[in-house]
């Protein structure tokens, strides 16, 4: 995010009457932290054989794949109730070919990205227009003046682990971390389920089950 | 204008800026400049006078430029029917532009879903006035059969833009402020594209009345359409 770049305010009129649908997504690593009461926390599983205690699974979903969609992407919320890494996820091979832990992230073309949770240098423009259209990420991607495009783009890139501070839900969500399910074997239809084994560094594997939905 | 005929001889090597470059020579000329001088804006705009345009900007959720985009002289061919149109809708009518690819599992389906479900909640007689024009920022896996399914999932009617010169995908990016850059390709030559991801609206005068960053929920979309029907003259 490129600051000077960002003359964005004064061009953005903003409006008043979506204040309402403030933004709720300050640092997404921390926004849906929830009132889920954590499972004790339990002997670390050292092999990945193990099934998972300690790790609290909600809302598993996938949006039902579109006509000729390749790819698609699984949400959902995770607790672990000590300090947890997921590294890795699986699918069948009657969902799909491969499965990798990814992360949309916010790009300028110069190469350098943010995570969603908007850095602090951009917090006056973010902030700005957070409040005014509840949106999450993305604004002042065209408002940038002189070159004539949009400085920031979205991008997914691979992770290799998704943090999972102790007691904290991490939020899986549209724009921000995912479980991407990669070739398709068929396509996800809005009210079927499958099954999605997670893998987390301690904990072990645990396998949950997916709901597509249309979202 | 030129029509292609090999969309297949690109290597697996392409990637990034220079392969982009390099693809020149396929050359799919559908942005043109119909040059029409800077006249004749004012039928069908949103905003006459500037006072109604700033009432009507403060009360959208999307970004609104002061000084809005102007796409009247924009046309592109729809990769289905092979016609020109212009971006701008008919009279009466609102079009939604947005650059995505079919590829993409998370920002894309969910901008199309949030526009799916904004549309739903319009009355018919406006929901039936607005259509989406996707242009795909990856056109060398998107072909006009699946950005056909993919896109129609979510709304119709739809226009599918499909621009295998990256110079002419990229002009047209850029008269919406996006652009979009291809990824690394992985070892299986799979890779994935960098996007803007606004949304926007584009009124029957050309003009990009209003941008919507990723995340804006429906029901702000559905609400500021309606905004810009009830300024539509
Ligand atoms: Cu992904």
């Amino acid at each position: 995010m490129i600051r000077n770049k960002r003359i964005a305010v004064a061009f953005v009129a903003v409006s008043l009457g979506a204040a309402t649908a403030a933004c709720s997504s300050g640092n997404k690593q921390e926004a849906a932290t929830s009132g889920t009461s954590a499972v004790p926390a339990t002997t670390a599983a050292r092999t990945g054989t193990t099934v998972a205690t300690g790790i609290e699974v909600t809302d598993a979903w996938a949006r039902t794949s579109p006509m000729n969609a390749k790819n698609g992407a699984v949400y959902m919320k995770l607790t672990s109730a000590g300090e947890d890494r997921l590294v890795g996820a699986s699918v069948a091979p009657t969902i799909a070919a491969k499965v990798e832990l990814h992360e949309t992230v916010m790009a300028d073309m110069s190469g350098s990205s943010t995570t969603m949770g908007m850095g602090a240098d951009t917090s006056t423009t973010m902030g700005m227009m957070a409040e005014n259209t509840s949106s999450t990420m993305g604004m002042g991607s065209s408002m940038n003046e002189g070159e004539g495009a949009g400085g920031s783009t979205m991008q997914m890139k691979p992770v290799d682990a998704i943090e999972l501070p102790a007691g904290k839900t991490v939020e899986l969500k549209p724009g921000g971390l995912h479980v991407m399910l990669i070739d398709l074997t068929k396509p996800l239809e809005t009210g079927s389920s499958f099954e999605l084994t997670l893998r987390f560094e301690k904990a072990g594997t645990k396998t949950v089950t997916v709901t597509v939905k249309e979202g | 204008m030129v029509m292609f005929s090999a969309a297949c001889d690109r290597g697996p090597t392409r990637s990034g800026r220079n392969g982009r470059r390099s693809l020149a020579a396929i050359v799919l000329v559908t942005v043109f400049v119909v040059s029409c001088g800077g006249t004749a804006r004012q039928n069908g705009s949103i905003g006459g006078s500037s006072t109604t345009a700033t009432e009507a900007a403060n009360r959208l959720s999307g970004i609104v430029r002061q000084q809005p985009l102007d796409v009247f002289d924009v046309s592109v061919t729809d990769a289905r029917t092979g016609q020109t149109m212009p971006v701008a809708p008919p009279a009466g009518e609102l079009r939604l532009v947005y650059f995505g690819y079919t590829s993409c599992p998370d920002v894309c389906p969910t901008t199309l879903a949030d526009v799916r479900r904004a549309l739903r909640t319009l009355p018919a007689d406006e929901s039936g006035k607005v259509s989406l024009l996707f242009v795909s920022v990856d056109p060398e896996r998107d072909t006009a059969e699946i950005l056909d399914g993919y896109v129609s999932s979510f709304v119709t009617p739809n226009y599918l833009v499909r621009l295998e010169d990256p110079d002419a995908l990229a002009q047209l990016e850029s008269r919406f402020g996006a652009r979009s850059e291809l990824g690394p390709r992985h070892e299986d030559g799979s890779y994935e594209v960098a996007h803007t991801a606004l949304l926007y609206a584009v009124d029957p005068a050309g003009k990009v009345v209003v941008e919507w960053p990723f995340g804006t929920p429906s029901d702000a979309i559905a609400s500021d359409l309606k905004i810009l029907f009830s300024q539509l003259t």
